[in-house]
Formats: structure tokens, sequence, C-alpha cells
């Protein structure tokens, strides 16, 4: 008896802080957060890393910083897009093979339609109608989303992330080639998604404690494990990209990719967070100049 | 206070039958894992990633190196807590092994310190924080040091990229011995 009632009251306070710590808003860390504005622009890289004059006209790209290892990150990397490598790579293959897909799919045109384009021209949608609030579906939907849907009405799979799709992003992409980004965030469905992938960027998740800002706002300038960070400013004009370890990448499989480099539990490829963070990259990217087929490290 | 507090105990005690663990040996961290969470039930480490097959529409699911479920997540379901920083006394005298402490150190799903760290003899090092080269030399108490590695956010303030390996369950109390014996070779 004695020992029960001593037992008793220990188990019950386990139990009461177990039962606090679900009832209590979780508690949560973020990284500061920079000020962004209402309408973001790639030039405000300047206020940030500074580096934006080291890479905002890719055909100037200074030789020597790129072969630099100490001055490269400056360059944003953006060197192994063209016009620095203008073998025929990875990403080409799959621009190939997005066009083929592309008019099998395209038959009737009711393919392009579906994607948004007017009277069949793909000129422009991805530099300026994606990420976009899609009545249809109810949410905000990124291209590779909108491929997955549109083929799925015509009983194909292509699932967003896969390589298939992405081959249709670039080619759909390559009739923005040169186009800067422009997506309106200051306003309605984008700006909410704008702020709370801006929230998601700067959280910290994962068993190291790390948000995506810890590396890419934090960190800028510095190496882990031998790989240098660069400004999170232009990161999204190139997607999706054919990474050198030979793997045809859309954003979110970087996301997942980036998630597991700082230890946290990858999501789904197009979970809510992921669009929202992609809303907030594209924003950060408006005016920099949509280019594929890329290649990245 | 006490008087107060311990008739609501043992009331909740009553009430919640053993939220801790469901009887299919689930723990309660794992049902509470948001369904839009890249987890596949086929692996042991449940953390997969999508690998974009070439030539298909369709994603092929791999196994990641560890299992990442157990800690917070980006996905807006996710009710779970963070540590908050936590204060630790270090239990000496130094019981730790300095092969095991590298191992940790230089393992990227484990301690992997060497990715923010210049550490003597290893290649590709980081530069995210300070070089330990040397380190041994300068003599830190190993009260501070133990506090540095189980949870730095008490030592540098919430807003260090240090992680906090003890707080976080990467590396129970030996472990951070065997890291420390090892950073006590770096002459
Ligand atoms: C542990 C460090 C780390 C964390 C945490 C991290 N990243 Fe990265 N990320 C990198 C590194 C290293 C690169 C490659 C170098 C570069 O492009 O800066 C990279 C590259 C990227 C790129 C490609 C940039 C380009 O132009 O090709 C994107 C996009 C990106 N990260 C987004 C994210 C997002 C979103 C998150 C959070 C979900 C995140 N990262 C978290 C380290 C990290
Ligand atoms: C993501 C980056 C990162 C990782 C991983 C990391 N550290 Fe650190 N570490 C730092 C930073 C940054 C500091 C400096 C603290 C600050 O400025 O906030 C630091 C400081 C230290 C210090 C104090 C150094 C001094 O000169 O005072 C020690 C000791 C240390 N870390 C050990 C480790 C060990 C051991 C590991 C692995 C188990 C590790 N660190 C992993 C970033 C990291």
């Amino acid at each position: 008896m004695r020992q029960l009632t001593l037992i008793a009251p220990a188990a019950a306070i386990a139990v009461l802080l177990a039962g606090n710590v679900m009832a209590e808003v979780p508690y949560r860390q973020t990284t500061p957060i920079i000020d962004y504005g209402a309408q973001p622009h790639v030039s405000d890289d300047r206020k940030h890393t500074g580096t934006y004059e080291h890479w905002k006209d890719r055909a100037k790209l200074n030789r020597d910083r790129v072969n630099s290892a100490t001055e490269q990150w400056t360059t944003n990397w953006k060197f192994m897009d063209e016009p620095y490598n203008d073998t025929l790579h990875g990403g080409h293959e799959a621009e190939d093979r997005g066009r083929q897909l592309f008019t099998q799919l395209n038959q009737n045109g009711s393919f392009a339609a579906c994607l948004g384009a007017k009277e069949g021209d793909l000129t422009g949608l991805r530099a300026n109608h994606y990420p976009q609030f899609n009545r249809e579906l109810g949410k905000v939907v990124n291209l590779e989303m909108m491929i997955e849907h549109c083929a799925s009405k015509q009983g194909s799979t292509l699932m967003h992330g896969s390589y298939d799709n992405s081959a249709i992003s670039v080619y759909v992409a390559t009739y923005s080639n040169g186009m800067p980004i422009n997506i309106d965030v200051s306003q309605g469905e984008l700006k909410a998604a704008f702020e709370r992938g801006k929230e998601r960027f700067h959280l910290r998740t994962g068993r190291l404690n790390m948000g995506c800002a810890s590396c890419h706002v934090s960190l800028p300038g510095q190496f882990l494990r031998g790989q240098g960070l660069t400004t999170h400013y232009g990161d999204a004009a190139h997607w999706p990209t054919y990474r050198t370890k030979n793997e045809m990448q859309s954003l979110h499989v970087r996301f997942t990719e980036c998630n597991r480099n700082g230890g946290t539990q990858p999501l789904q490829i197009g979970a809510k967070p992921y669009v929202d963070i992609e809303v907030f990259l594209n924003a950060l990217s408006n005016g920099y100049p949509v280019a594929v087929p890329s290649a990245r490290d | 206070m006490r008087k107060l507090i311990l008739p609501i105990l043992i009331a909740s005690a009553l009430s919640t039958p053993m939220a801790g663990c469901a009887s299919d040996g689930t723990n309660k961290q794992a049902s509470a894992l948001p369904s839009d969470t890249l987890v596949k039930e086929q692996f042991a480490v449940k953390t997969a990633w999508p690998y974009p097959k070439e030539n298909s529409g369709e994603i092929e699911y791999r196994a990641h190196g560890r299992n990442l479920t157990q800690w917070i997540t980006l996905s807006y379901d996710d009710t779970r807590s963070s540590q908050r920083p936590t204060q630790v006394t270090f239990n000496g005298p130094l019981k730790g092994d300095a092969e095991r402490g590298k191992k940790i150190a230089t393992t990227t799903q484990i301690g992997n310190c060497v990715a923010c760290h210049t550490i003597p003899g290893a290649v590709q090092t980081g530069t995210a924080g300070p070089s330990l080269a040397g380190f041994a030399k300068r003599g830190l108490p190993e009260q501070l040091v133990y506090q540095i590695i189980y949870d730095p956010r008490v030592i540098y303030g919430e807003q260090t990229v240090m992680p906090p390996f003890g707080a976080f369950n990467n590396l129970n109390e030996q472990e951070i011995h065997d890291v420390m014996a090892y950073l006590n070779t770096f002459q």
C-alpha cells in the first residue's frame, strides 16, 4: 500500500507533463526573419548577402570569381547554367522527352488549355503564371501539380516530382526562357501563401533544430562539409534542374533533399508547406530571368 | 500550491488511459506523425525520399540513412513541441573513448561535427563553426564543453546554429563523453 501511494503521484506527474505538452501551444523556434518587404524583388539581395551585383547578369559572370574557391559562392553558382556549360547534359535530354510527352498529351489542345495557355501559346506560363491559386482545386498550385492534374484527366500518371513530369515542366519553361519571374504576392491567396512560406522557411525543425534559413540566411558564404552556401535570392528561376549526380530534380524534390541534409523528416511532394515555400522563393526571384534546361552540382 | 496540484494530478492519471503507448506497440510520437510526411512503412527507417527514375511518370521511394520521424517537421499538422534550451551538469570524471568519439564526430548520420567545424585530419570540413584544431590546448572547463555539445543554446543564446545534440536526443551521455575525449586529442 505504502509503495503504491508513492508511485501513483510520480506516474501522475509524468502523465500530466505529457498531457500539458500536448495541450499547450507547441514550443517552436524560428531563425531571425529579415525584412522581405510586401513585394520582394531579386535585387533585394543587395540588403542581404550583397552578392547580387556578381550574378545579376549571367552573361557577364566573372570567370576568376567563378573559379575561386573562396568567392565562388558570390556568383550564386549560376555558372553551372548556360553559357558556362553548354555541353549536352541531362537537362537537354529531359527537354526532348518533355516535348514528346507534351505533343502526345496535347493532340487536341486540351492539355495546354488545362495548363492555362491562351490559344495554345505556352509563352510566359512558367515566368508569370505559376504558382497560382487554382479555383477548381481550391488551393495554390505550381506548374508541376497542374501537369499531374491535367495529365490525370486523360488517364496518364505523371506524378509531381517524377522524371516525366519534370521533363514536361522543363519543356514548358523553355517558352519563358529569358523572361523575368513575375509573381504578385502583395495581395490575396498568394500573399497568404507567401507569408506562410516565409514562416516555414525560417522555422527550425528536425533532429538538428535547423530551418531552411539556418543554412540559406545565416550561413551564406560559409561551407558545410565542403559545400558553399549561397543566397536564397534568385533560387527559383531554373527549375526543374538536372543535378550532375544524374538526377532530374523538381524544386520539391530539392526541398526533400535539403530537409534530409538538415536532419528533418521530409514531406510529400506537393505538400502545402512546400508549395508555400515555393511561393516565397519565387517572390525572391522576381525580376530574375528563367533559364532552362539548367544543370547544378 | 502543492496541495492544490496533487489531487489534480491523481485525477488526470485516472482519466488518461496510458497515453504513452498504444496497444499495437507504436508510441505516441509515431501516431502523431502528420499525414503529409514522406514515410514508408516498408522501410525499417520509415523516412523515405523520392527518386525520380528516368523516363517514368512515377517516383521511386528510397530509404533515408536514418529514421527522422521522432523530430518535428515542416507540416502544418505537426503539433509536437521542440525541446526548450536545457541546462545540464557534467558528471565527471570523463569516461570517453576517443576512437568512438572520432566516429561520432565524422559520421554524417550521427554527430557530423565535421560538417561545420574544422577537425584536424578530416577532409572537406566546414566553416560554419569555429575551428576545433588545437582545441585541447585551450583548456575549456569540461562542464562548459559538455553543455555546449548537450545544448549550446544555453551558452550562445537561442539563435546559435549549432545543434543541441543532447537535448534533441541525438547523442547520449556516453557519446558526448566519447566526443569530448576525441576533442581532447587535438593538441
Ligand atoms: C544543412 C544545410 C541546409 C538546410 C537546412 C537547407 N539547405 Fe537548401 N541547400 C543547402 C546547400 C549546401 C545547397 C547547395 C548550395 C547552394 O545552392 O546554396 C542548397 C541548395 C538549395 C536550393 C537550390 C538552389 C539553386 O539555385 O539551385 C534550394 C531551392 C534550397 N536549397 C532550398 C532549401 C529549403 C526550402 C530548405 C528547407 C526546407 C533548405 N534549403 C534547407 C543546404 C541546406
Ligand atoms: C550546424 C553547424 C554546427 C555543427 C553540426 C556543430 N557545431 Fe559546434 N559550433 C557551431 C557554431 C556556429 C559554434 C559557435 C557558437 C556560436 O557562435 O553560436 C560552435 C561552437 C562549438 C564549440 C565551442 C568552440 C570554441 O572555440 O569555443 C565546440 C567545443 C563545438 N562547437 C563542438 C561541436 C561538436 C563536438 C559537434 C558535433 C557533435 C559540433 N560542434 C557540431 C556550429 C556547429
